[in-house]
């Protein structure tokens, strides 16, 4: 195609004719936001947000679907550009009526995910829970006691409902759990960098800013004015809620990433801010604390006998005895008006009198401690305020004099203020009064008392309140380098707004330190239903109603004896209940959603466009897809995706204008429409209105991992993105920049992996001794393995012992596999199961010349002995694709599937006659050519049969034939794709006689396999016939190989010459099985199953316990395709790179099992430190890995056909040959495992043809 | 054989035509002499049910509101003793009768048949001079020379973006393509339109010569003729003009014994107002959803099923035959520089004699609104014409000597469209017309593109709140910023031209918004929240409007002056409507 030059932003590209702006920018690195655009389908053009400007157009372009032109000058990022994608996002966000987060955490001040977290509870993943708590909460263990909840309060929609759910409480037990624990989990600090930051006061502010701090890396030194750290923590809060061991683990969990701790440094008095300067700290933090009580502005305020509350409980936190007796009248409603009069009662008070001057309604103090502090005796008076004390004899009080207040107007607050009713005053006889009603903040004394507190020429800001002035953004104060926050900056708050100022402080301080400017940190975008409309009970009506756990108390009458604390915490029963009542608000596409992505990249306002904004029910029909309307924003990708890549057509739009909708076509469900339940809809989805169901109790969403790795179901080797937390496996997706099979997948890719991370995986090794079968542990099973074959190799010859392995293993694994066979046990017997069984049909010489890219770009294609739509489903894709492209396609079949529907001649034959359906077409291909097709060696029987004979055999009319024929010659690039363990009617010779037509009929060929790397087995050597690389066992290979391995192999003697008939006839002593359970798994043939069975020693490798492992003497547990890493050969030919994903649960890989045993066996060459290492070894050892490339990413390409000629096919066994191959997926526990995952949930219409009959030439 | 013909079109059918057509035939049933005709529309729409007495010596009369009670003082009169009656003529062919000056103005080249031959015979086209332009292309015009012709004759597209047709052809038959498709756009969506509508139902076999003759210069063998199901009439008579020109060899296989054949195919519509839009109306052909997707490749290289296609209007095609029969200099002969021909316009809205019009290119809004159809209606003031539909705009009446022709009337901010002109007078409220335009194409939005799904949305919200009093101060920025981005960032026309109603009002009409939003007020009386009624000291205390008040709002006693309570007030106008004496004052 022809090149064009254009310049994008300034910048000179060069790029095909056909290419569109947005391609061409994308292959030089510059990115365009685009919502409905996908590489996979046509342009669209309907987002418009990847507008851009070209130079010399009236109006902005989109970039999808605007051809580049030479000379074109395009500015894909300038302010108008911009400006239209803000308001196209801005347009699209005024009608998406969703919440990305919950509501609890937007009314946390600290922004904890507490879905996250209660998801990760609920699942039982404490640790990754607490870490999640931790990236905003450095005080879980406290907060679980002293929080105010607005998350639960302000917060939880299910207030709507029931109650709320005991968010505070969940977090509790995930961090008590986590602090009791052996090592609590701690947060990786970032590099030193070498910056120091002083952190002044160590309250909830100061510890937060600091744990932050060190987590960036950064030196803290932390000064505290009293003798521990913890502030009001400490000593504002009263052991019985808080007790102070807790605390004290908490904080030093904080000071454990480095920070230091200087306690008795008061500010003012032991230093100055000056000072610190001085001393070279970088930054500052100011967390003071707001320690001083208001007063109450009464007569005789300054008595003996009246204490302020802070004074009060403080003097309890640091010890100072103090014994009461008498009445006590606590003054004031915040929480620390509670915790005074609790503390009062404790400390031997007979009565606690708590004067209030408005109702419990207005009371600021939490419902729970009220309620607490009645329960225990405390007696509340509303609606009176004092107006003097009055002293009594001897320096005592003899009371408080008191006004009745009544309640008028509502106030700034919304409160109804508090009016004083005219000569109601009266005497509240007390011995104490404890005067609880606010704290101010002390800088203002300190900046008037101090001087020098600021280095020379700073001054630093108050408010009117007498509080630190600061950047709301940043927490700067007006001085240089000096951040504030807490109740400093706030006046008396919370402890979670002091926790969340210390982390917005931290950040700020650390941009200032690293970049010289304080930033702000970014805010994500997101939406919010309320925006649209108030949620009410409707909105939940689909919920069922469940109450709150209650949290288990101390009772009553003990609490009073002392301080032991109250709160007893939920157990895992509560927690496990109280996960399940978070009605899950925020939005499962979260982490991965592209509106809110381009939303927060162009600072959206909402509220621009508001107006009216469409409700809808989700859809939860699908029992693997989960439809969320309210979330679509109509980019078509999943309608385009379904009918154009999938050609289902489940989705279409519905309805014009403002109303349109995407919906299954003509309504209902998407099973009712015909879903196949593919998921590429759900991979394609930008939003998270097409999500997938995740089988987990709690579908988080959590920010997950992602590994690219290729799908080990079948020998296609999709290309998947596996996304994992921890060691669970969360989900399989697409990979959108696929080249390999176009980023699509099928079912089984997309949904199949659970089986894997699944129960009942084995987990240890088992070892057989006196015929009851005991756990043990690998190492143990290993030893145990390598001792009982050394002694078995004793008295057995080399063609007794045989190796099995499964194709689902990797190259790696059945390399070492059979090294572990012919260096170590000394026999050639090493063999797939699968390929053992179908022997009949075995065709090793049908390997593929084509790729799928040729496949897809092929103008004509013949498909033969074949169920791509139903187990090849990504080529049955890459088929529709060449059709789409305009390719002629020939189906030879005896029954029409979806395949047949792409067919411009559809050839429907009697079951069986495929291949001579095949070699007709390439008879009459000849002829046409000129030549005489009864002289070829291949196709000279078919050629010569009669026209009668013809029809008889195959059931296809000559013309059809003919039709057929003259579609393939007519084209160029021509490909032969049949399925080398085709499921129907098979015949021995079926394969070769395939890759003959594909030869007469000049196609190039591609063999599909059931195996995932059935291909890979054979190239490594994993066959009696071969030597890795299909070199021959004799000669200059197996020196070759001696060499690299360090053993002898020249001397090896043949292996029996039907490793089945050995088998069969019992002659098996010593059988090493892998990843295979031949005695499970049905339509094996009896014989061999029993040959297995009476082998005298069966060692057996899997992943989950099958019938195999239970009669084997040791079991060795394996690693899933998910738990290792290696290469897969699929059936392109293409050596492709498996990753691991999360561990093994056994701890060991199979490649290290392998080498474990290999060792322990005495042999040489099984210290590999790395797959890697094995897949070097693999190129050495089989040259026609040599030309697979491999960089930092792995091992990848196609290896090399052009090395040998084709590998001579082997005699074929009559060992019992089945009429119809043995399906061999099923010869594994994983593929079985998955069938019956599937089979449970998804009722999924047959994949069967739409064609009603043959087309032409029927039977 | 003195003929009579009476105009049976969708227009004269709803006048009560059928009623007069059916007693006409009864009363000549008797008459020797006498020919009973259905004829289309003429285009005196408000004249209707219209009958033309054409005598012996050729001489035509026009009569126009002849219900059957009419009938026989024609008969009697007129056919029997040859004395015209005077009182009912709306036009004769000496120059005569009322509305003279309706058709006077006129040069009728699409609609040189209508009103005047039965639809439903093609003999009569045919003795009109019907498919004689196809004999003589087939007897040896070459294609590239007959797509030369039409080049030459200026003809452009009168769906609304004036294409040179010649050229489009020329692409079509140029694209490489085994087969290839003529679709005729009879979509009318535009409300008030009905040009189209009016030439299938009076002249079909006019489209139907057009479209072979098109389909012979692209090489195409197959038409489709993509039509609104709300059309019955035309539909009908479509059927029966394709069946008859099937039958005369005229259409199918070989046709007049040349090589040329082509095939017509009706497909309804199912009244999507995108479905005019090329790409949609291909999809929608195709039998999916209707909804337009990105050009290029355009129609006349990847259209119907893939194949190159030229899409062409009715109103183009009925103008093919003429230009071949007449040349292209005789057609290049009227119209200005760039706008040759003539042009149909669908006459609605505060005029006095509404219907159809075919007027040659470059003559003024002025000449159409006040010379041809007679002027404003009770005499209001004349304001504003809209032209082009939802994806028009208005025009002040300041600007009435604006010629028509595409590039003029582009000029002012409208387009020239297919061909519905709106007039309005003093009483329209403007903000309200764009409003009503928008809600028109937000709702037939097909759905596609954010800013014509949810700008267009957005837009009739904030239009909607000014006309109801809501109106803020920032609406008209923010109306004119989406108006730009939909105009800007919209795959197909529906939304590149959705803003222009609001764009041209707001150009010409500002205040008429500031008025809405600053004062509360609608200038035109029009916008019924923004209106308060009181009652002057005029009130005589008749009671009438008392009693006609559905809200109960009006208290007075009998002979003293009645008040309105305005809390209670409904604004529903009853009041002003009944009160005889102008007292129930409204602003």
């Amino acid at each position: 195609m022809a090149r064009v030059k254009l310049e994008i932003d300034g910048r000179r590209v060069s790029a095909d004719a056909g290419e569109t702006i947005l391609d061409a920018a994308r292959s030089v690195g510059i990115s365009i936001p685009t919502l409905c655009h996908d590489r996979q389908l046509e342009p669209f053009a309907s987002c418009y947000l990847c507008v851009v400007k070209v130079k010399g157009a009236r109006n902005l372009l989109p970039a999808c679907s605007t051809r580049v032109a030479h000379g074109m000058v395009v500015e894909t990022n300038g302010l108008e550009v911009r400006q239209s994608r803000k308001a196209a996002l801005e347009l699209l966000l005024s009608d998406h009526y969703a919440d990305c987060v919950g509501p609890c955490q937007l009314a946390c001040p600290a922004g904890i995910d507490i879905q996250g977290y209660i998801a990760l509870a609920a699942i039982g993943k404490y640790r990754e829970a607490i870490a999640l708590v931790k990236e905003h909460n450095p005080l879980p263990s406290v907060c679980g006691r002293v929080c105010t909840r607005p998350c639960e309060v302000k917060g939880c929609r299910r207030t709507l409902l029931d109650e709320a759910v005991g968010i505070d409480y969940i977090k509790r037990y995930i961090a008590d759990l986590d602090l009791a624990g052996a090592s609590p989990w701690r947060a990786e600090p970032a590099p030193v960098t070498g910056k120091r930051i002083a952190v002044v006061g160590a309250g909830p502010a100061g510890l937060s800013a600091a744990y932050y701090l060190a987590l960036r890396g950064h030196a803290v030194a932390i000064f505290e004015a009293q003798p521990e750290p913890g502030g009001m923590l400490r000593y504002g809060i009263p052991e019985y809620r808080l007790p102070k061991q807790v605390l004290d683990l908490e904080i030093a969990q904080i000071l454990a990433l480095g920070a230091t701790l200087h306690p008795n440094q008061a500010l003012g008095r032991d230093f100055t801010i000056a000072s610190l300067k001085d001393e070279g700290f970088d930054a500052i933090f100011l967390g003071i604390g707001a320690w001083r009580s208001s007063l109450m502005r009464v007569e005789n305020e300054e008595s003996p006998g009246v204490v302020a509350g802070i004074d009060f409980l403080r003097d309890v936190g640091l010890g100072r005895p103090m014994a009461l007796q008498g009445t006590v009248a606590v003054v004031g409603g915040g929480n620390t008006a509670i915790d005074c009069a609790r503390t009062a009662l404790r400390l031997g008070a007979s009565t606690v009198k708590l004067l209030y001057r408005r109702t419990r309604a207005e009371m600021p103090a939490n419902d729970s401690e009220i309620q607490d502090a009645i329960e225990e005796g405390v007696q509340i008076e509303y609606l009176v305020a004092p107006t003097r004390v009055v002293p009594g004899a001897d320096l005592r009080l003899r009371a408080l004099e008191c006004q009745r207040m009544e309640l008028g107007a509502p106030d700034a607050s919304g409160r109804r203020s508090p009016r004083p009713v005219r000569g109601s005053e009266h005497e509240v006889p007390c011995d104490l009064v404890i005067a609880a009603i606010g704290q101010s903040a002390t800088i203002a004394d300190l900046l008037g008392h101090v001087p020098g507190l600021l280095p020379a020429g700073e001054s630093l800001g108050l408010t009117r309140w007498q509080t630190v002035e600061v950047d709301p953004k940043t927490l700067e104060t007006t001085v240089e380098g000096v951040f504030s926050g807490g109740d400093v900056v706030t006046g008396a708050a919370t402890a979670i707004e002091a926790i969340a100022a210390g982390r917005k402080a931290a950040y700020g301080i650390d941009t200032y330190v690293r970049e010289g400017r304080a930033r702000p940190e970014p805010e994500p975008f997101l939406s919010r239903k309320d925006v649209f409309a108030k949620i009410t009970i409707e909105d939940l009506r689909s919920r069922e109603s469940k109450p709150r756990r209650v949290m288990p108390l101390v009772p009553v009458e003990e609490r009073v004896k002392g301080f032991v604390e109250v709160e007893l915490g939920y157990t895992g029963d509560d927690l496990h209940e109280e996960a399940a009542r978070c009605l899950e608000c925020g939005c499962v596409a979260l982490f991965d959603c592209d509106l809110r992505k381009y939303a927060t990249e162009y600072g959206v306002e909402v509220s621009r466009f508001l107006g009216e904004a469409r409700q809808h029910e989700r859809d939860l029909s699908h029992p693997l897809i989960e439809l969320d309307r309210n979330k679509c924003i109509l980019c078509g990708r999943c309608v385009r995706m379904c009918s154009d890549v999938v050609g289902v057509s489940v989705f279409g739009f519905v309805n014009r204008g403002f109303g349109t909708i995407v919906a299954p076509a003509l309504g209902g469900s998407l099973l009712d429409a015909g879903c196949i339940s593919c998921g590429l809809c759900i991979g394609t989805c930008p939003t998270g209105a097409i999500a997938e169901r995740l089988t987990l109790e709690k579908p988080g969403p959590w920010k997950t991992d992602r590994t690219a790795s290729v799908c080990s179901y079948c020998s296609v080797g999709c290309r998947l993105s596996f996304e994992s937390l921890g060691d669970t496996l969360v989900s399989a997706t697409r990979r959108e920049d696929d080249h390999v099979v176009f980023g699509t997948h099928c079912w089984q890719g997309r949904f199949g992996f659970h089986h894997l991370g699944g129960p009942g995986r084995l987990t240890a090794g088992q070892v057989r001794e006196n015929g009851a079968a005991v756990q043990a542990g690998v190492d143990e099973a290993i030893a145990a393995a390598a001792d009982r074959l050394t002694r078995a190799l004793a008295t057995c010859r080399p063609d007794e012992i045989a190796v099995f392995v499964s194709p689902r293993m990797t190259n790696e694994e059945a390399y070492l596999a059979q090294k572990l066979a012919r260096g170590i046990l000394g026999t050639h017997q090493v063999a797939s199961f699968g390929a053992l069984v179908n022997q009949a049909y075995f065709a090793p010489e049908a390997i593929a010349s084509a790729t799928y890219q040729d496949l897809a770009a092929a103008d004509a294609l013949v498909v033969a002995g074949a169920r791509l739509a139903e187990e090849r489903f990504t080529l049955h894709l890459a088929a529709a694709r060449a059709a789409r492209g305009g390719a002629s396609i020939v189906w030879i079949g005896p029954e029409p599937d979806r395949t047949a529907d792409l067919a411009d001649v559809c050839l429907q034959c009697r079951p069986g006659a495929e291949p001579l359906v095949a070699a007709g077409i390439a008879a009459a291909a000849l002829r046409r050519a000129g030549e005489d097709p009864v002289s070829h060696p291949d196709l000279g029987m078919v050629a010569s049969l009669g026209p009668s004979q013809w029809l008889e055999w195959t059931g296809v009319k000559a013309e059809a034939i003919e039709r057929a024929a003259e579609r393939v010659r007519a084209a160029s690039r021509r490909v032969f794709v049949f399925d080398a363990d085709y499921r129907g009617e098979r015949r021995t010779g079926d394969a070769r006689a395939y890759a003959a037509a594909a030869r007469a009929l000049g196609c190039a060929l591609l063999p599909a396999r059931e195996g995932a790397n059935a291909q890979g087995l054979l190239d490594v050597g994993a066959h009696p016939a071969w030597l890795p690389g299909y070199r021959p066992r004799h000669g200059g290979a197996a020196g070759d190989l001696e060499r690299l391995w360090g053993v002898p192999l020249v001397a090896l003697s043949s292996p029996a010459p039907d490793l089945a008939w050995q088998l069969a006839d019992r002659r098996i002593k010593v059988a090493l099985a892998f990843g295979i359970d031949p005695l499970g798994a049905s339509g094996i043939p009896d014989a061999l199953r029993a040959g297995l069975a009476a082998a005298d020693l069966l060692i057996a490798g899997d992943v989950f316990p099958t019938a195999t492992t239970r009669a084997a003497h040791v079991v060795l547990p394996m690693s899933s395709s998910v738990e290792t890493s290696g290469t897969m050969t699929n059936a392109e030919r293409r050596v492709q790179r498996l990753r691991r994903v999360i561990p093994p649960p056994s701890g060991l890989e199979t490649w290290q099992v392998l080498c474990a045993l290999g060792r322990a066996l005495g042999g040489r060459g099984f210290d590999h430190a790395s797959p890697d290492e094995i897949f070097e070894e693999i190129r050495r050892a089989a040259p026609i890995y040599r030309q697979v490339t491999v960089d930092a990413e792995g091992p990848e390409g196609l290896w090399d056909a052009g090395i040998f000629p084709l590998p001579p096919v082997p005699a074929v066994s009559s060992a019992s040959a089945p009429s119809r191959p043995v399906p061999t997926s099923g010869l594994d526990a994983t593929s079985a495992r998955f069938a019956a995952w599937f089979e449970k949930r998804v009722p999924r219409p047959a994949l069967t043809s739409l064609r009603a009959e043959n087309d032409d030439g029927g039977v | 054989m003195t003929r009579l013909t009476v105009g049976l079109g969708t227009c004269g059918i709803a006048a009560g035509a059928e009623e007069t057509f059916r007693s006409l035939e009864a009363k000549a049933a008797g008459r020797p002499g006498l020919q009973v005709v259905r004829t289309g529309c003429i285009g005196m729409c408000y004249q209707e049910p219209l009958v033309e007495v054409r005598t012996r010596d050729g001489a035509r009369h026009l009569y126009g509101r002849v219900t059957p009670d009419r009938l026989d003082r024609v008969l009697d009169e007129h056919v029997g003793q040859g004395r015209p009656v005077a009182e009912w003529l709306v036009w004769t062919d000496r120059g005569g009768g009322s509305d003279q000056a309706f058709l006077a103005r006129q040069h009728r080249i699409v609609l040189r048949n209508c009103g005047t031959i039965d639809p439903e015979s093609i003999d009569e086209y045919l003795a009109a001079g019907g498919y004689e332009a196809l004999e003589r292309v087939l007897a040896g015009i070459e294609p590239d020379a007959l797509i030369a012709t039409i080049t030459e004759s200026g003809l452009r597209g009168r769906g609304g973006a004036g294409f040179s047709t010649g050229v489009k052809w020329r692409y079509a038959r140029q694209a490489p393509g085994e087969r290839k498709f003529i679709v005729c756009n009879a979509d009318e969506g535009d409300p008030g339109a009905f040009m189209d509508r009016s030439v299938l139902e009076s002249d079909p076999h006019s489209v139907l010569e057009g479209m072979i003759l098109a389909g012979y210069a692209v090489g195409a063998d197959h038409g489709y003729i993509y039509v609104r199901a709300e059309y019955p009439k035309a539909i009908e008579r479509l059927t029966i003009a394709i069946r008859q020109a099937e039958e005369r060899g005229l259409l199918g296989g070989s046709i007049l014994g040349s090589r040329h054949s082509f095939h017509v195919t009706l497909k309804e519509g199912a009244g999507a107002f995108v479905c005019g839009e090329e790409t949609a109306l291909i999809a929608s052909i195709e039998g999916r959803r209707g909804m337009p997707r990105v050009r290029p490749p355009f129609p006349a290289v990847k259209g119907l099923w893939g194949a190159p296609t030229s899409i062409n209007n009715v109103e183009t095609l009925a103008n093919i035959p003429w230009i071949v029969l007449n040349g292209a200099r005789a057609f290049a002969a009227l119209g200005t520089e760039k706008s040759k021909g003539t042009k149909v316009f669908a006459m609605a809205g505060r005029i006095r004699h509404g219907g159809l019009v075919e007027v040659p290119m470059g003559i003024t809004i002025r000449e159409i609104v006040h010379d041809i159809c007679g002027g404003i209606r009770d005499g209001r003031k004349f304001k504003a014409v809209q032209m082009g539909g939802p994806s028009g705009g208005c025009i002040s009446s300041e600007l009435e000597a604006t010629l028509i022709d595409y590039e003029s009337i582009t000029r002012t901010g409208a387009i020239m469209g297919s061909g519905g002109l709106v007039v309005m007078d003093d009483t329209t409220c403007m903000v309200d017309v764009a409003r009503f335009f928008l809600e028109f194409t937000q709702r037939e939005s097909c759905g596609k593109c954010t800013f014509c799904r949810l700008g267009t949305k957005r837009m009739l919200e904030i239009l909607t709140r000014i006309t109801e009093g809501d109106g803020k101060e920032s609406d008209i920025p923010l109306l004119e910023e989406l108006a730009e981005r939909v105009r800007q960032s919209s795959l197909c026309g529906l939304g590149q031209t959705a803003p222009n109603p609001v764009l041209t009002t707001l150009k010409y009409f500002r205040s008429e918004y500031e008025a809405h939003i600053v004062n509360r007020k609608c200038p035109a009386h029009h916008c019924q929240k923004l209106l308060t009624y009181t009652i002057t000291d005029d009130c005589s205390g008749c009671m009438l409007c008392l009693k006609a008040c559905p809200a109960h709002a009006i208290s007075g006693e009998r002979k003293k002056v009645h008040v309105i309570d305005q809390a209670l007030c409904t604004v529903c106008g009853e009041c002003y409507k009944v009160c005889n004496l102008g007292a129930v004052h409204r602003e």
